[in-house]
């Protein structure tokens, strides 16, 4: 609240009112003089344009009506919020990105290997054994169910993947074809299935910038500190267009939320400013401490999952053990523990993050991003006890190999086994959940009216818990691919029964929030942390095709020392000519000069970035200082500025 | 004061078209005064003929009326309770306000003529101007009719958003703390109230008024 002095007031309310008056008068003469001078040609492009947008219009709302649960959706946005709605739009966005990662697996590696293997439209397949490689490696026997079994094992190996399933085209073991031939046409699978795995990699991450770009859009804008939010929430926070009651329920706690939390943030901002030094080194070193507590916890965790894997790998490659349900247990330990970690370290960061004095917002974010840690951390654990278990070489032959062949002559099929199991184990505990444990709780608190139980009452609908649970879920499904081509699709019908699941406990077994969730801030927070699960995909699956030397025995890079080693061997076979083109782009004399222009054009955007918020800053003072400045606000000028408005509003609208 | 006239109403339109406080025919200022005479401009006739080209306003008040009224639909008056059967304004926390400021009931029972439905239905239509809009926003806002928005009435607002029950209203401190930061932004006088011209002026600036301040049949 900058007092100026009168004259330059006036003047600067004059060259207001002045430009106002300028550019109103300047936009009609424009458009005047495009009504005048508008040849034949540009009015059949201006009328056939604005036809063009009307047919689009109408595409894009029958295409509207083809969209899968859009009822469903529509309905729970009215009853819950938006909040909610925003995680039921996450699941389907889920279905549908499993569904097209299906396709593609299926139809580039899926299909030529069936087609070829039952030999149909005159086909056939090459299996090329593998050269310089010591015979010891090549040995595969898929221990089959052979002869006479009880029944339950092959429901042992259905929930296992072991047994007759490890045969079939679900695990990688099945691809083992080197070269299919149609007609006269070769298809050279190892390539395709290698370049598969890229696209789908690729797809996902391209799909999901695609959609986080607009929420990071409006988050950008919405965490600019409003000038006037207070106001805005109080006078203009009402929609009196609602009119079901449930919906103005929903507002009125989402308001009250919305004030409470800005009031509890300016009283947290003004508490934190009024810091002393002596509290500010308590609490610092008090956050130092509750972080290497929560170090501790996640080292635990990891600890465990890694004696778990390693016990289970050891006893059920023991045959001897052939007790049905002893031994389905050791196959799911890993599951089971990883789920125990998922369910108890929250609960710990949750507790602890209290001691740390935050603002509410960012105590939710870090909580949050340390709940996401855990999970996903847990599965490179795992695959990480898996990796050393399989290349660990004690013999010479084992060496020789490279990998562990006795016990896994076919590891990439046994990794896809432990994805299979994980992704089977998560479905089972979500349905357990909402079954077991929602449902009675739900009759508990409608039939019992005793004080504890009332006082649990019925559970909230938490969405972060639930986004974490099915990115935990997808990034699983990443990872295991490669190793299991047709996961995506067990994801899908997974993610399909999971949105049902989940509709009909919202609907029967929870409780209003008492917290209500912002969507825009939701759909982002979302999208980041399933880009958090694809970029942490990314680094077990790097390590597998790039390091890791393949299986001889199966699979189609037999005849390739490391999975990624197909590429380089590919490319020699091409022309010279684009050969060097090739080596030349990954060269230094290409990635050097490549890097610097990247970084120019990075630090160009940095600045035209900030430059524009600078432009925006200005604005706003200058909005300030109009508004509060007593001589501004006259009422004459204010009533003709208005008039001004309103005039532009009519004309231009 | 006395409670609000037709004059008043009649004020708003004035107000927004010529940018001057109106004078009635009684050659007083329209905005303060208990003017005795009906002025002859009332905004529901300018829009009047909008607005009934779309039946749908005519049908909805008819439907609020016994059968037997309903064929003098147009000079029929709907008491409070029907009127707060609209799903439009079952939901509102200003049902009542709503009520009282668009009613020209002599008798103080709020209830409405098809005169004051369609004066309500046009200030909430989207082509009601945004100054339209504030101002009877301001209206509805002045719990005590006094003609600014003091502390009270901003209390009573706060608590008509937060809705019904004790366990959703803010408490003392918080309360004292939102009012205190509302006038902070919005008082240009510093007298420690909002009148019409401040409101105005503050609602101008916020994007969300002119969507959420609507109704639509």
């Amino acid at each position: 609240m900058i007092l100026r002095s009168v004259s330059i007031l006036q003047k600067k309310e004059y060259s207001i009112l002045n430009r106002c008056i300028y550019n109103i008068k300047r936009r009609k003469d424009c458009q005047q003089a495009d009504i005048k001078y508008l040849s034949g040609w540009k009015q059949w492009k201006r009328t056939s344009s604005k036809s063009l947008k009307k047919v689009l219009n109408e595409v894009k709302e029958l295409l509207s009506y083809l969209e899968l649960w859009r009822h469903d959706i529509h309905s729970i946005e009215g009853k819950f919020g938006t909040g909610i709605q925003s995680y039921f739009s996450f699941l389907r966005f889920l279905v549908l990105l499993n569904f097209i990662i299906f396709i593609l697996m299926f139809s580039v590696i899926t299909l030529p290997s069936i087609i070829s293997k039952y030999g149909i439209f005159n086909s056939s397949f090459a299996k090329i054994p593998p050269k310089n490689i010591e015979p010891h490696c090549t040995v595969y026997k898929p221990s089959g169910n052979k002869g006479l079994v009880y029944f339950y094992t092959y429901l042992k190996d259905l929930f296992s993947g072991t047994g007759f399933l490890k045969e079939t085209s679900l695990f990688y073991g099945y691809y083992t074809i080197d070269t299919a031939w149609l007609s006269n046409l070769s298809y050279n699978l190892p390539l395709a299935y290698l370049l598969a795995t890229f696209a789908y990699l690729g797809l996902s991450l391209l799909w999901i910038i695609k959609r986080s770009v607009e929420g990071f859009k409006q988050n950008l804008v919405r965490d600019e500190d409003q000038f006037q939010s207070y106001c805005n929430k109080v006078f203009a926070g009402w929609d009196f267009c609602i009119t079901d009651p449930n919906a103005a329920r929903l507002k009125h706690r989402s308001l009250q939320y919305e004030l409470q939390t800005d009031l509890e943030e300016e009283r947290l901002k003004q508490k934190i400013a009024d810091r002393t030094m002596k509290e500010k080194l308590r609490i610092y070193s008090l956050r130092i401490l509750i972080n290497i507590i929560v170090f501790a916890v996640l080292s635990g965790c990891f600890y465990s999952i890694y004696r778990a894997t390693v016990f289970s790998q050891e006893n059920s490659n023991d045959i001897s053990n052939t007790n049905f349900q002893v031994n389905l247990l050791l196959q799911y330990l890993p599951s089971m523990v990883i789920t125990l970690a998922n369910f108890i370290a929250p609960q710990i960061f949750s507790f602890l993050i209290r001691f740390e004095d935050y603002s509410p917002a960012f105590e939710i974010r870090l909580t949050l991003m340390r709940c996401v840690f855990v999970r996903l951390a847990n599965i490179g654990v795992l695959l990480f006890s898996l990796w050393s278990q399989i290349s660990y070489c004690a013999t010479d032959e084992c060496k020789a190999c490279g990998y562990n062949y006795e016990l896994y002559p076919c590891w990439e099929s046994a990794v896809g086994q432990e994805m299979y199991k994980l992704m089977i184990f998560d479905f089972i505990i979500i349905l357990a959940v909402t079954l077991f444990v929602d449902f009675p709780r739900k009759l508990l608190v409608a039939h019992c009216s005793c004080k504890p139980v009332q006082w649990c009452g019925l559970q909230e609908f938490g969405i972060p818990d639930n986004v974490l649970e099915i990115v935990y879920g997808q990034t699983i499904c990443w990872i295991g691919t490669f190793f299991s081509p047709l996961l995506p699709a067990i994801a899908t019908i997974k993610y399909f029964i999971i949105f049902y699941i989940k509709k009909i406990s919202l609907i029967h077994t929870c409780k209003p929030a008492a917290r209500p969730v912002r969507a825009s801030s939701s759909n982002f927070f979302f999208l980041v942390v399933l880009l958090i699960g694809l970029v942490l995909a990314f680094i077990p699956l790097g390590i597998s095709i790039a390091h890791i030397p393949s299986s001889k025995a199966c699979g189609p890079f037999r005849s390739f020392n490391t999975s990624w080693a197909v590429v380089p061997d590919t490319i020699l076979g091409f022309p010279t000519g684009l050969q060097q083109v090739l080596h030349g782009i990954a060269s230094e004399a290409f990635a050097v000069p490549f890097f610097m222009v990247t970084c120019l054009i990075m630090f160009y955007i940095i600045a035209l970035a900030g430059a524009h918020k600078r432009v925006v800053e200005q604005l706003r003072e200058q909005l300030v200082m109009v508004r509060f400045d007593p001589l501004v606000c006259t009422p004459k000028v204010f009533i003709v500025v208005s008039v001004i408005r309103h005039a532009e509003e009519q004309q231009f609208l | 004061g006395d409670p609000p006239g037709p004059a008043l109403r009649t004020a708003g339109r004035e107000l927004w078209e010529t940018g001057r406080p109106p004078r009635c025919s009684a050659g007083q200022s329209c905005l303060h005064c208990p003017c005795p005479e009906g002025c002859l401009l009332r905004p529901s006739r300018h829009r009047a003929s909008l607005v009934l080209a779309s039946s749908s306003a005519y049908k909805r008040f008819s439907e609020l009326l016994p059968k037997e009224e309903r064929e003098n639909a147009c000079s029929a008056r709907v008491p409070k309770s029907q009127i707060l059967t609209l799903p439009e304004l079952r939901a509102n926390p200003f049902q009542h306000r709503i009520c009282w400021v668009f009613s020209t009931s002599d008798d103080r029972d709020d209830s409405m003529s098809f005169e004051d439905f369609l004066d309500m239905l046009s200030v909430f239509s989207d082509s009601a101007t945004s100054d339209i809009k504030s101002y009877y926003a301001f209206r509805i806002f002045d719990f005590d009719d006094d003609g600014t928005l003091d502390r009270k009435d901003l209390e009573k607002l706060v608590n008509c958003l937060t809705g019904q029950g004790e366990e959703s209203r803010l408490s003392n401190t918080e309360m004292e703390q939102l009012i205190r930061n509302i006038l902070e932004e919005s008082d240009i006088d510093k007298d420690g109230t909002i009148n019409l011209a401040e409101f105005q002026h503050i609602v101008s600036r916020s994007p969300d008024f002119a969507s959420s301040f609507k109704i639509v049949l």
